[in-house]
């Protein structure tokens, strides 16, 4: 029995030792898929190591912060904490991101976008050293390691800076050495210099994290940021039990001031970027679905290709459980080298995605900074499971194919293709019935938010079942349709081609299926990104209404600290109104809420009546908005906002409001806002709650603006001279403030770059699905092609010219390409439709124009073809070379 | 005279700063020693030193002196419960306040882009000695002086305020030290005493200058006896107390002169009424340095400095910390002989050490003693402070 086993499998062995090439493609194919689902998991688990670490290094043993709705925090407070509350396990915290310029020749070689500009975002961060110790632990031999000049410089010099000795590492610095930063995002606003004072050697935990950070003293990078008087953060350490600590702390805050549970406030913020991490996840097993066809494919194909050769080997007693087993160990051989191959090119993905999973949360949810890959056994152990139950999975039907097969009618190869083409036609209900359940799936509501995400990748995934079902019977009737054609265009060698795919049915189908779901999978990311790329363009049209907008010019990427202090003081603003040409000033304040673990974040608007036609509502009449917004105690809510909490026109959302007069009997008053209107906005995926000016100034004090909108005269606005002048006044009024104007026209540019950079990964991900499916498709036709020399080698002994081989095998190819192109077309507009309701509806709660960008269909067919055309190259030229009586003798 | 501390101040300072004070840890301090050692010779160069007599000026000379870089207010006492009340035994206690200002810079920085900016750094310690039950509570602060979060000055009612956070000294009268108000509270125990001079300024050395080695010397002068009233609060439990206590006032840029040791420091309230302060400065061969010295301050405030060869001392029994395990002389003998005084010193409870091992940032020991004796044949009683450094 072993030895009969071993005998099997010593078969097998040969049949893929003679095919190395058709071994490689099948290697290739699996390697690729388990490559795009490691990359994608690591990179977004080290960008969700990466922040927790960052919480971790920054909070400590912290167990509460004290955080502002303004985003900067008066260091008043932490005098008072300490000074009247007696409070000891508290400390405050500044950080910013800044760029750091790399000094030349040291940039490190492995990151090539740094490598460009020369700048990393660094984390500049302000402490108190003498109340660190209560909170951070990470500082443990940061002071040990300084000399006492050091120790002095660092509390008296501003320009001194300590770092982890794995930054001078990096960057080949030495203590002693300056360094030079950027503190803002204007470029002509010199560099900072600043003096490395000292290194330390933190714990191997924090060194990921900490090896970009510049630490000074808390002094110093207020005077460098012109913090004066702000602070980002009070880190505590509470005793939860102690509830009067805990209510005195609060009647001291401020309005705007919070104190907050910090597991709750990191879960908070970890949240934000969640959807987007749970749709990298989807898209990247899209591209292990892409290549399960591909394992399917290769594996059908040895079978298909072996049929003789098992057919034998049941007419000599070879069991249908041995048939079975043997192709499925096999396939189990084949994957667990593909999956090792697969996760050594996923670390080397994950390297390159990294960059941009991290840009990406970076530029729409919180800073992070993470060059660190996180390994973990799990990933690895993850990734096999998933390698080899999806080749196993795809080798099921092979398996089955090889061992249930009649050996008479094995032996009769027309039989399967009858078989097969005669099956086509009874798929299509259960694939109707399967398109039913796709749309039933889409209309089943669910609260929770990521359910009903899943719910929606669900359909997708089912409905390329659906897909898959359909296409056998559709392709036969287009085949029959390009049969004609063919034999029009290129006469004999067209039909025979045509006829050639229909007399291999079972092969050449899986083909075509494998071909068109992957380009229908680029295709559907392709028009869904275009999609939202135009509803934003779109928007940001009507929604910029302001000629200029005047802001801060520190990085506002930072949640941390965002702005100056008051940034606006009276001054400017009466100079402002005094400038001429100016119709109206509007401005823009941001507040945000931590209420019940979640941010909420309002925006404040005074803008001019006319501008209020930015809003553009969902089945609101506008002027009756507007009025209630005016006048009420109302708001307007931003589509996200209402999707996220679940309100609609007439509900209310409830805000904690100005405290009471009396200091004694400080409590919390709550008051109620009816939303008047839910308008669509795409700025802000968490949502925001919109309120006038008029009525933020009944319930609040605070008048701290984030920005400026200016409504220009026509007369100016046309007049390049006058509009000249106009800037230049401009910038006369802000220099020296920590300020900078755009133009309209410059912000709506901007915010499409930064648009196009987020989408980047989505970019990336699309380009490597076709990358997959193009190595899998070319593999996959020209061993079709390869296949067929035998038959080949008849035809040319019959009588037809190598030249006309040659021609016979582009047109087949070209065929298939063309079938799975038109195929590819309905379905990835299908799909595309159900990624914009998954994404972009069920994750984020954006509402979202469709349009369909011819460039996309180009790109799809273009891959298609070309993929079907290359897989020709090679079988066309090996055919007509060889000898007919040498193919013709064969194997 | 605890003008040495400074040193030790500086090389501690940091690496207090980088363990965690509330739990216990031992400081590795060695590396910074020899760090500081040369840090000192550079920094001290911009500091004034104390090399002649000064004339005092009040109440300004109780304020800061940023020229010079150490400085502190240095509160001490026994404190007993009421003992009229027949009811209940008195209970006794003894208590240790100190502020320590250390100099970053010979002149305040400008505060016009930060209220961090931070000219001094200050420590605190506080200390509670519950003789009954045998029990030393003791805490450690520091904070800069940048945002308000410590320092010295004159409020805007021209009263004078010392604080660490909120451990805080306020005068009651403007522009007058005393009567003083101390107010400490932590969770274990707080202190809110009402200080009054019994007996007026006095000042140490010559004129206020006192010679520590040859080459060093600073501004010292004391108040010896202060009646103190108020309550303390032990856990839950609030006692009223009353008692008397002693302020040092002391600053200087100088250290310890290379061969010494250490010190040993004697504050007595005798019960005829009477002060005595000695200190013995000791060599690192553990004989008394000359520049020993001591004050003796009778019952209507008239003091006579007393040379270091006119005093002896004499240990009679040692005590080793179980925490530390550093060996200090907790029994003393005492001999004036001009003054006719023989004196024994000791306490009665001998664990009041502060020590790098307990979480502290150095090793000393100071607490509350008992004095029996005799002077000019007649027995003699009275309360004290003793510390002893350089022991470890």
């Amino acid at each position: 029995m072993r030895k009969n086993r071993r005998l099997l499998f010593r078969s097998s062995w040969r049949y893929y030792l003679k095919r190395p090439l058709h071994l490689l493609f099948s290697v290739l194919g699996i390697a690729l898929g388990v490559a795009l689902v490691v990359g994608i998991d690591m990179a977004s688990e080290s960008a969700r190591q990466g922040f927790s670490l960052s919480t971790q290094s920054m909070a400590g043993r912290a167990s509460h912060r004290i955080i502002s709705a303004e985003h900067v925090l008066p260091e008043s407070i932490y005098a008072q904490l300490r000074n009247e509350l007696g409070l000891r396990k508290v400390t405050p915290l500044i950080t910013q991101t800044v760029q750091f310029n790399v000094p030349a020749d040291n940039t490190r070689p492995n990151n090539k976008q740094e490598k460009k500009n020369h700048r990393i975002d660094v984390k500049l961060i302000g402490i108190d050293p003498f109340s660190e110790a209560e909170i951070r632990g990470w500082q443990q031999g940061m002071m040990e390691s300084l000399s006492a000049d050091s120790l002095q410089d660092l509390l008296t010099e501003t320009n001194t800076v300590l770092v982890e000795s794995t930054f001078l590492e990096q960057y080949h610095l030495h203590v002693g050495d300056q360094i030079s930063l950027m503190l803002t995002n204007q470029e002509q606003v010199p560099d900072h210099q600043l003096l490395i004072i000292g290194s330390f050697n933190a714990p191997e935990a924090y060194r990921a994290q900490l090896k970009n950070w510049l630490i000074s003293d808390i002094s110093s990078v207020q005077a460098l940021l012109n913090f004066n008087g702000t602070l980002s953060q009070i880190d505590l350490l509470l005793d939860t039990e102690n509830e009067f600590k805990i209510e005195s702390i609060k009647r001291l805050l401020p309005e705007g001031v919070q104190l907050l549970k910090l597991d709750e406030h990191s879960k908070a913020i970890a949240r934000l970027s969640q959807s987007f991490e749970l749709n990298l996840t989807a898209l990247s097993l899209l591209g292990l679905l892409v290549a399960m066809f591909l394992i399917y494919n290769t594996m059908m194909f040895s079978v298909v290709q072996r049929r003789d050769l098992l057919a034998r080997m049941r007419v000599i007693g070879v069991s249908r459980k041995e048939l079975f087993r043997l192709v499925l160990v096999e396939a189990f051989f084949i994957a667990v080298l593909a999956t090792s191959i697969g996760v050594i090119m996923g670390i080397g993905l994950a390297h390159i995605l990294l960059y941009f999973v991290t840009r990406t949360i970076n530029d729409l949810y919180y800073v992070i900074q993470v060059t660190q890959l996180h390994w973990s056994y799990m990933l690895v152990i993850k990734a096999f499971a998933l390698g080899v139950s999806a080749t196993l999975l795809s080798a099921l039907i092979p398996a089955f194919e090889a061992a249930y097969t009649r050996p008479v009618m094995a032996l009769q190869r027309s039989n399967l293709e009858r078989k097969m083409y005669r099956w086509s036609r009874w798929l299509v209900l259960p694939g109707l019935l399967i398109c039913l359940l796709t749309y039933l799936l889409l209309q089943v509501s669910v609260e929770e938010q990521n359910i009903s995400m899943m719910l929606g990748f669900t359909s997708v995934f089912i409905s390329i079942i659906a897909f898959i079902f359909l296409l056998p019977f559709i392709s036969r009737y287009l085949l029959a349709l390009l049969a004609i054609v063919m034999k029009r265009l290129f006469n004999l060698p067209g039909k025979i081609a045509v006829n050639n795919i229909v007399r291999s049915f079972s092969r050449s189908i899986v083909a075509i299926a494998a071909l068109s779901i992957s380009v229908s999978a680029a295709l559907g990311i392709g028009i869904m990104v275009e999609s939202f790329r135009f509803t934003v363009d779109d928007w940001l049209l009507g929604y910029l209404k302001a000629d200029y907008f005047i802001g801060s010019v520190n990085n506002s990427r930072s949640s941390q600290v965002k702005g100056l202090v008051e940034p606006f003081d009276k001054q400017l603003l009466s100079d402002l109104s005094r400038l001429s040409g100016i119709n109206y000033i509007s401005s823009d304040q941001e507040v945000r809420f931590f209420i019940d673990g979640q941010y909420h974040h309002l925006t404040v608007l005074d803008i001019p009546e006319t501008s209020f036609s930015a809003f553009h509502f969902k089945a609101v009449n506008t002027a009756v908005a507007q009025k209630a917004w005016l006048d009420e105690d109302a708001v307007i809510i931003s589509e996200p906002y209402a999707y996220r909490h679940g309100l609609s026109v007439g509900d209310k959302v409830n805000l904690p409001v100005s405290q009471s007069a009396s200091e004694l009997q400080k409590k919390q008053l709550w008051q109620a806002f009816t939303v008047v209107g839910i308008y669509y906005h795409y700025g802000s995926e968490q949502g925001v709650i919109n309120m006038s000016r008029a009525t933020y100034n009944r319930h609040w004090n605070s008048r701290k603006l984030k920005a400026l909108g200016l409504y220009l005269s026509d007369e100016v606005l046309h007049d390049p001279g006058k509009r000249d002048r106009f800037e230049k006044q401009l910038q006369i009024l802000i220099s020296g403030k920590s300020l900078q104007f755009i133009s309209r026209q410059d912000l709506h540019q901007k915010s499409l770059i930064i648009f196009d950079r987020t989408f980047k990964i989505t970019n990336v991900l699309k380009l490597l699905v076709i990358f997959v499916s193009f190595v899998g498709i070319l593999t996959a036709l020209m061993a079709i092609e390869l296949e067929r020399s035998r038959e080949f080698a008849i035809l040319r002994a019959t009588g037809l010219t190598g030249k006309q081989l040659s021609l016979l095998v582009y047109i087949e190819t070209l065929t298939m390409g063309i079938v799975a192109a038109i195929l590819a077309m309905p379905m990835g507009i299908i799909l595309a439709y159900l990624l914009i309701e998954v994404i972009n509806y069920r994750s984020f709660g954006w509402s979202m124009q469709f349009i369909l960008p011819w460039k996309e269909f180009i790109m799809a067919g273009g891959l298609a073809i070309s993929a079907a055309f290359l897989a020709a190259v090679y079988p066309a030229w090996r055919l007509s070379k060889t000898r007919p009586a040498l193919a013709l003798r064969g194997e | 005279m605890k003008s040495q501390y400074w040193r030790c101040f500086i090389r501690l300072l940091f690496c207090y700063c980088t363990c965690a004070a509330a739990t216990p840890l031992p400081m590795n301090s060695l590396s910074m020693k020899g760090i500081l050692g040369q840090q000192t010779a550079v920094q001290e160069n911009r500091f004034k030193q104390a090399l002649e007599p000064r004339l005092f000026q009040f109440p300004q000379d109780h304020l800061a002196h940023q020229a010079y870089k150490t400085e502190w207010w240095y509160f001490s006492g026994n404190i007993s419960t009421d003992s009229l009340n027949k009811s209940y035994k008195s209970r006794k206690f003894a208590y240790q306040f100190t502020l320590f200002r250390f100099a970053l810079q010979p002149e305040k920085l400008s505060r016009e882009n930060s209220q961090w900016r931070s000219s001094n750094i200050y420590m605190a310690h506080v200390a509670l000695t519950d003789f009954e039950n045998q029990q030393f509570y003791q805490q450690e602060r520091f904070s800069r002086d940048g945002l308000s979060l410590a320092g010295v000055g004159k409020n805007d009612h021209g009263f004078l305020q010392f604080w660490l956070n909120d451990w805080q000294l306020t005068s009651l009268l403007s522009d007058q030290l005393f009567p003083l108000k101390l107010t400490v509270n932590n969770k274990q125990f707080a202190l809110n005493l009402h200080l009054e001079v019994i007996k007026p300024l006095v000042l140490q050395g010559e004129q206020g200058l006192s010679q520590k080695s040859s080459q060093q010397a600073s501004y010292y002068y004391s108040y010896t006896r202060l009646a103190s009233k108020g309550d303390i609060r032990i856990g839950k439990k609030v006692y009223e107390v009353s008692g008397e206590s002693w302020l040092d006032r002391e600053w200087s840029t100088s250290s310890l002169g290379e061969d010494q040791q250490g010190w040993d420091w004697f504050a007595l309230h005798l019960d005829d009424g009477s002060d005595l302060m000695l200190y013995q400065m000791r060599k690192k061969d553990a004989l008394k340095d000359i520049y020993s010295s001591g004050i003796l301050v009778d019952s209507k405030g008239k003091s006579e400095v007393l040379q270091a060869q006119q005093f002896q001392l004499r240990v009679d029994e040692f005590w080793r910390s179980p925490v530390s395990h550093i060996r200090y002389p907790v029994k003393w003998e005492i001999l004036i002989p001009e003054k006719n005084i023989i004196l024994t010193v000791s306490t009665a409870m001998k664990q009041q050490e502060w020590s790098k091992a307990g979480g502290f940032s150095f090793n000393y020991w100071e607490g509350g003693i008992e004095v029996k004796g005799i002077k000019n044949q007649q027995p003699i009683l009275g309360k004290g402070y003793l510390e002893m450094t350089g022991y470890d």
